[in-house]
């Protein structure tokens, strides 16, 4: 019987009731929502930053190639390569965050690295002798020379 | 009146779940916002690589084909490097428009041959250049009509060598500074043709220099240098390969620099260009 006249009941919240109903529940959603965005806006800010050291990493790589592939045309032509100079800039930081990039010759890769535990590495390929570097962000244009008496290419900030 | 009189809750219903909506997707377009803004985006297209062989390979036809037109009509030295001057220059002089047109820049310069000695032997023609090299490969000797070398010698030998498809030498011609001998696998090591002459035009398909008998039983060879920096000249060799007709010759090396830049990339390549061929 009671079932029943639940049931048969049409009749809800005033509008009072509803109001402060609806009210409470729209803040304890937005208060749940806000919290849980802030923990994953941490998460996506690591996953853009890794975003964008893959594609900065593949970037720097392709430069590289660029200029050793340059050396080796010139080489193939007969020619000597009195100077090559790649300019080039990068951002200071990403997603306010600095970062390092460190350009190791053993195993040949660029490896991104940020303090949020964010860190790529992208590998690249040259023929011709390559010094190591290390830089530790802030820098924003860098230059990728070529010097013939060592036959090695460097990679500096500017 | 009626909407705000009702006390039945599909309103309130309607309204949270419109709410609900709107924070997904307020949720949903902020997500996205910020990842984007996270994001470094940089264009890895980069074309100077080609831009430049692209600039050696039709600087070194240019050359070639100058020294071409202004030598072989006949004339006077004077009047060649002239001919050979100005097709250059106008060449030298179009580059830096064409170029512009790109947002780049490119400059030429150029020699002539006038006071010129000839160059070594080695694969670039400059004294540090490449020693041992090959000339051409897969050469058919029954095809093979010029064989001709202008020999001076620097260093103690300068070595010519025939080999086969697997690499091995089946002919040589050593020169020396009082000799030059002859070494194949048919006849005997060493076999002396004569004495040598600094400065003398050596034909090497002459029957006495046992060519085609050591090679005949390998038809198909290269042809190679070996100590090129040890002697300096000219050379042609014109014959067949297995697919078509190739001429091999140089008279003199002339010294080029090709100076290009792009908007992001300098680069200074100096480059011997091989005359005529």
């Amino acid at each position: 019987m009671a079932l029943k006249c639940i049931i048969k009941d049409e009749e809800a919240v005033s509008i009072s009731i509803g109001f402060i109903l609806m009210f409470a529940i729209t803040v304890i959603v937005f208060t749940g929502v806000m919290i849980s965005f802030y923990s994953l806006s941490r998460n996506i800010e690591k996953s853009a930053m890794e975003e964008s050291f893959k594609i900065l990493g593949s970037g720097l790589a392709n430069k590289i190639a660029t200029v050793d592939t340059l050396v080796n045309v010139s080489s193939s032509f007969g020619a000597t390569v009195e100077s090559i100079e790649y300019e080039f800039r990068l951002p200071s930081t990403i997603a306010g965050n600095t970062y390092s990039i460190n350009l190791t010759n053993t195993t040949h890769e660029i490896i991104l690295e940020a303090d949020n535990g964010a860190i790529v590495g992208s590998p690249f390929s040259v023929s011709n002798n390559f010094t190591e570097r290390k830089f530790y962000g802030g820098a924003e244009d860098y230059i990728i020379t070529y010097n013939k008496n060592d036959n090695n290419i460097y990679i500096d900030e500017q | 009146m009626d909407l705000i009189e009702d006390n039945n809750a599909q309103f309130m219903l309607l309204a949270g779940f419109l709410i609900g909506i709107g924070l997904v997707i307020t949720t949903v377009m902020l997500n996205s916002i910020m990842f984007e803004g996270n994001m470094a985006i940089e264009s890895v297209t980069e074309n100077s690589k080609y831009e430049m062989i692209n600039l050696m390979q039709i600087t070194t036809d240019e050359i070639r084909s100058a020294y071409r037109n202004s030598t072989e009509k006949g004339g006077t030295v004077q009047n060649a490097t002239i001919n050979f001057t100005q097709q250059v220059y106008n060449f030298s002089a179009d580059l830096p428009k064409i170029y512009s047109m790109y947002g780049g820049g490119a400059k030429i310069t150029f020699e002539n041959w006038t006071n010129k000695g000839y160059a070594n032997f080695t694969e670039n023609g400059r004294p540090g250049g490449k020693d041992n090299w090959t000339i051409v490969e897969n050469v058919n000797v029954n095809y093979l009509s010029i064989f001709n070398f202008t020999i001076n010698l620097t260093g103690l030998i300068f070595r010519i060598e025939a080999r086969n498809s697997t690499g091995y030498p089946v002919w040589s011609v050593v020169f020396n500074e009082t000799k030059y001998n002859v070494s194949n696998a048919t006849y005997p090591a060493n076999y002396t043709i004569g004495d040598f002459t600094n400065g003398s035009k050596v034909n090497l398909s002459d029957s006495k220099y046992l060519f085609k008998n050591s090679v005949s039983s390998s038809p198909t060879v290269s042809i190679h240098i070996i100590y090129g920096s040890n002697a300096f000249g000219t050379y042609k060799i014109e014959g067949e390969t297995i697919t078509r007709h190739f001429t091999r010759e140089r008279h003199y090396v002339l010294n080029t620099t090709i100076a290009l830049s792009t908007a992001k990339v300098k680069a200074n390549i100096s480059m011997p260009v091989s005359v005529p061929w």
